[in-house]
C-alpha cells in the first residue's frame, strides 16, 4: 500500500517539478503567428469530451493502438528541443513506446516494470502538452474555464455516468492506459491523465504569469491535493473511480482568481524577458 | 491559436486563388498578429514566412502568373468597356491567352485611364470611392475603389506593417503627406487604429506648423511623449530640413524613430541631412501608387526593389518600345494588379511611366527569393536622352542633394544638349566654388553636363521638373512664431 502511493506520488511529482524545468529551460516550438485564447479552450473541451466515447466506440484492438501513437508523437516532439535533434527525440520516443508495448505482452499490463513505462510515457506527454499551451500564451482565465469545465464534465462522467470507469477498464488493461498507476496487490493509486494534466498546467501558468514562489505554493497545493486523494483511495477510504476534479478544481479556480485579482499577470515575453 | 490557424488558411488560398478575402478571417488573423506582438513582443521570421507563403520557383511562379493573369483578363475583357473593346480589336481570347498573346496586348497608358477611367470599372461592382492621384506627370487621374477593396487594402497594409514592426501601439504617427492622398489616409490611418497607434494627418501645410507638430510634447497616458513615425514625401521631408535648422532645430527636439517615406526618389544626401535633423532615425521605403496598388515593390538593403508574385504581373518595357527590357537595361515598369485586393478598377499592363532595370539575379539579398529590379531611376518624362544614352531623375538628384551647395528639396530643370544634358540647378547662392562643387557632383554620379546653369530664385528655372512638396495645403492658423520655437525646442 505505502509502495503503490510513494511510487505513484514521485511520478506526480516529477511531473509537476519536470514540467516547471521544462517551462524554464526550453523553448517549445508554437505556431508563429496566433496565442492561445478562447477557441483553444473549446478545442480543448470538445476534445476531452469526445474523446473517451470515440475510443470507447472503437475496438480495444484499435483504441490502444491509436492513444499510444498520439502518445509517442508527443513525447517524440516534447524530447525534439531537449535533444536538439527530431532523430534522436523520435527514437527514444518510439523505444519507449515499443517497451510499453512489449512489457504489457510480455510481464502483464500490472507488472512494475510496464506500469513504470507507462508512467513515464504520460508524464512527458503531459509535460510536453502543458507547456506547448503555456508557453503559446494559456493564461490564468483560461485555466479558471478549463477548470470549471472539467469540474462539471468530470461530475458527469465519473459521478453520474461510468464513462471514465467505462474508458479506464476499456484502455487500461493494456499497454498506453491514459492513467497513472502502481499497484500493490490488491492496492493500487490511480490518477488520469486529465486530472495530472491540469494539475501541471496549473504550476506552470502561475509561474509564467505570477513568478516562481507563486508557482511553488501551487505546486505544493496541488501535490498535497493529490497525495491526500491517493492516500484515502489507496486506504480503501474512497472506493472506486471518483470525480478527482470536485478537490482539484476549486483548489486550482480560487487560487488562480485570487492571483489575477491580485496583481496583473504577466505576458509570455515578460516571463522570457525574466528569465 | 485554432481560430487564427483557420483565418491564415483562408486567406492564404484568397491570395493563392485571387478569390474574394473573407474580410473576417483577415481580420481575425490580424488580431492574431496583434495578439502575438503583445504576448511574445515581435511576430518572429517563422511568422513572416508562414504569412507570405513559401518562396516559388521561377517556372511555378510564371505558371501561376498566367493563370492569374488570364482570371483578371477574362474579367476585364467581360465587364469592362475599355477591354471589351481592346480584346475585341486585337482578337485575343483572355480565357486561353498565352505569354506571346500577353505581351502583344496593348499598354494601357496614362492618358487612356485619365481620359476615359469610368470605362476601367467592372460592372458590377460597387466603388465607393475614387482615389484621385497627386503624382507629378501631368493632370491627375482617378480610380475607383469597393468598400471591400478599402477593407482589404487596409487589411494588407496592417500586415505588412505588423511583420516589419513599423508601428507600435504606443507610438504616435505624424502623416505629412497630401491630404487628397486619400488612398494611403485611409490605409495608414485604418491600420494605426488598428494596432492602437495614434495618427495625426498634418498634411502639406507651412513646415513651420508640421515642425511645430513634431516637437510638440504630449501627455497621452500609454503613449511616447512626441511623434516617433513620420509619413512624409521625400520633397516635403526636405522643406522640413531646410526649415528646421535655419529655425534652429537640433535632434533633442525630437523624438522620432521611423520616416516611411516614398512616393519620389529618396537620395542618400536626403537621408543624411535628415538626420541633422533629426538624429538617427530608421528610413522605411516603399514604393506603391494609387492606380497600382497592391503591386508595389520593397526596397532590400542591398538597393533592389523587390516585389510580391501574388500582388500581380510586373513586367519591364523597353523604352524603345520592342518588348521586354533585357537584365539591366533600362526600360518602363508596367503592372497588371492581380485579385482579390482589386475588383472595382481593372488595369492590365498598366504603364507606370517609372523607369527601372530588371535584375535576374543570382541576387543574395534577404528577398532574393522573390523578382527584383533595380531601385526607380525616375519617371520616363523626365528622364533625357543623349547621344551616348539616357540621364535619368536619380543620377541627377543624388548628385545635387549630395551637394550642401542645393537646398531641399534639390529643383532643377533639364533638357537635351549635344552628348550630354543642360541643367538648371536652383543653389543657396552662387559662390564662386559652387559651380565646381555642383559639376563635380554631377560628374560622380555619371552626368555628362554640357551647359550648368545656376539659380537662386525658383522663379528663375525656366522649367523646373515638379516635386510633391509643392502641393501646399493652408490652415487657419499663423506659422509659428519665434516665441513658439523657442518652447518647443525646450528639451
Amino acid at each position: 500500500m505505502l509502495q503503490s502511493y510513494v511510487v505513484a506520488m514521485t511520478f506526480v511529482l516529477a511531473t509537476l517539478i519536470g514540467t516547471r524545468f521544462y517551462l524554464q529551460n526550453v523553448v517549445a516550438r508554437r505556431p508563429p503567428v496566433g496565442v492561445f485564447n478562447r477557441s483553444d479552450v473549446a478545442g480543448l473541451l470538445v476534445g476531452v469530451v469526445v474523446m473517451p466515447f470515440a475510443y470507447l466506440a472503437m475496438p480495444t484492438q484499435v483504441a490502444v493502438p491509436l492513444f499510444g501513437l498520439v502518445i509517442v508523437a508527443i513525447v517524440a516532439v516534447t524530447l525534439g528541443p531537449v535533444f536538439g535533434h527530431s532523430g534522436w527525440a523520435w527514437l527514444v520516443a518510439v523505444a519507449l513506446g515499443a517497451a510499453d508495448l512489449g512489457l504489457a505482452a510480455v510481464a502483464g499490463a500490472r507488472s512494475p516494470a510496464q506500469l513504470a513505462v507507462n508512467a513515464v510515457l504520460l508524464c512527458i506527454a503531459i509535460v510536453g502538452i502543458a507547456n506547448v499551451w503555456v508557453q503559446s500564451g494559456m493564461r490564468g482565465r483560461h485555466l479558471i474555464a478549463v477548470a470549471v469545465a472539467l469540474t462539471v464534465y468530470d461530475t458527469v462522467a465519473t459521478a453520474l455516468f461510468p464513462i471514465t470507469f467505462n474508458l479506464f477498464t476499456h484502455l487500461g488493461a493494456g499497454p498506453f492506459a491514459p492513467f497513472l498507476a502502481w499497484w500493490s496487490g490488491e492496492h493500487g493509486v490511480i490518477i488520469g491523465l486529465g486530472d495530472l494534466l491540469v494539475a501541471t498546467l496549473f504550476v506552470i501558468v502561475v509561474e509564467k504569469g505570477f513568478g516562481s514562489r507563486a508557482a511553488m505554493v501551487a505546486l505544493a497545493s496541488v501535490a498535497t491535493t493529490i497525495g491526500i486523494m491517493a492516500a484515502l483511495a489507496v486506504t480503501d477510504t474512497v472506493r472506486g473511480v471518483a470525480p478527482s476534479m470536485w478537490v482539484l478544481g476549486p483548489v486550482i479556480v480560487a487560487h488562480t482568481a485570487y492571483l489575477t485579482r491580485r496583481r496583473a499577470e504577466r505576458t509570455v515575453a515578460e516571463y522570457s524577458g525574466r528569465r | 491559436m485554432l481560430d487564427v490557424a483557420v483565418a491564415q488558411i483562408r486567406v492564404a488560398l484568397s491570395i493563392a486563388t485571387g478569390r474574394r478575402l473573407n474580410i473576417r478571417a483577415l481580420d481575425r488573423l490580424l488580431d492574431g498578429m496583434l495578439a502575438t506582438r503583445f504576448e511574445f513582443g515581435m511576430i518572429g521570421a517563422e511568422g513572416a514566412q508562414a504569412l507570405g507563403g513559401p518562396p516559388l520557383d521561377d517556372e511555378v511562379r510564371q505558371k501561376v502568373a498566367l493563370r492569374r493573369f488570364r482570371t483578371v483578363a477574362r474579367r476585364a475583357a467581360d465587364r469592362t468597356r475599355y477591354y471589351s473593346r481592346l480584346f475585341t480589336e486585337q482578337a485575343i481570347d483572355p480565357a486561353t491567352m498565352s505569354w506571346d498573346d500577353v505581351r502583344r496586348l496593348p499598354i494601357t497608358g496614362r492618358d487612356a485611364l485619365r481620359e476615359e477611367p469610368d470605362s476601367f470599372v467592372c460592372a458590377g461592382t460597387r466603388p465607393v470611392m475614387r482615389a484621385i492621384t497627386t503624382g507629378t506627370t501631368g493632370p491627375p487621374t482617378g480610380v475607383w475603389y469597393s468598400e471591400y477593396e478599402l477593407a482589404a487594402l487596409t487589411g494588407a497594409t496592417t500586415n505588412h506593417v505588423l511583420l516589419r514592426n513599423l508601428i507600435r501601439p504606443d507610438d504616435i504617427v505624424q502623416m505629412c503627406i497630401s491630404s487628397r492622398a486619400h488612398l494611403p489616409v485611409i490605409t495608414i490611418s485604418g491600420t494605426c487604429y488598428r494596432i492602437g497607434a495614434i495618427v495625426q494627418v498634418t498634411g502639406l501645410v507651412d513646415p513651420a506648423l508640421a515642425l511645430a507638430q513634431l516637437s510638440e510634447r504630449r501627455s497621452i497616458p500609454g503613449k511616447r511623449k512626441r511623434v516617433t513615425v513620420l509619413n512624409v514625401y521625400p520633397s516635403y521631408l526636405g522643406e522640413l530640413i531646410e526649415h528646421g535648422l535655419r529655425g534652429g532645430y537640433r535632434p533633442t527636439d525630437f523624438d522620432l524613430e521611423r520616416i516611411l517615406i516614398g512616393g519620389e526618389i529618396v537620395t542618400a544626401g536626403l537621408m543624411r541631412r535628415a538626420e541633422r535633423l533629426f538624429g538617427p532615425v530608421e528610413f522605411v521605403e516603399n514604393y506603391a501608387s494609387t492606380e497600382m496598388v497592391p503591386c508595389g515593390g520593397n526596397p532590400c538593403a542591398s538597393g533592389h526593389l523587390h516585389y510580391e508574385s501574388s500582388a500581380g504581373l510586373h513586367e519591364v518595357v523597353a523604352l524603345d518600345g520592342t518588348g521586354l527590357a533585357a537584365d539591366g537595361e533600362p526600360g518602363s515598369l508596367v503592372e497588371t494588379p492581380f485579385p482579390p485586393y482589386r475588383e472595382t478598377t481593372l488595369l492590365l499592363r498598366y504603364d507606370t511611366e517609372d523607369i527601372v532595370a530588371p535584375l535576374s539575379g543570382p541576387l543574395d539579398c534577404e528577398f532574393r527569393n522573390l523578382p527584383a529590379t533595380t531601385h526607380v531611376l525616375g519617371k520616363r518624362r523626365f528622364a533625357l536622352r543623349h547621344d551616348d544614352g539616357w540621364v535619368f531623375q536619380r543620377q541627377v538628384m543624388e548628385a545635387l542633394e549630395g551637394s550642401e551647395a542645393v537646398p531641399l528639396p534639390a529643383r532643377y530643370g533639364n533638357r537635351a544638349a549635344s552628348a550630354g544634358v543642360a541643367l538648371e540647378v536652383l543653389v543657396r547662392d552662387d559662390d564662386p566654388g559652387v559651380e565646381r562643387a555642383v559639376r563635380d557632383q554631377l560628374e560622380a554620379h555619371d552626368v555628362p553636363v554640357k551647359e550648368l546653369t545656376l539659380v537662386t530664385d525658383p522663379a528663375q528655372l525656366s522649367a523646373a521638373i515638379p516635386v510633391r512638396s509643392d502641393l501646399r495645403e493652408t490652415s487657419f492658423t499663423p506659422a509659428a512664431a519665434p516665441a513658439l520655437l523657442a518652447s518647443s525646442t525646450g528639451g
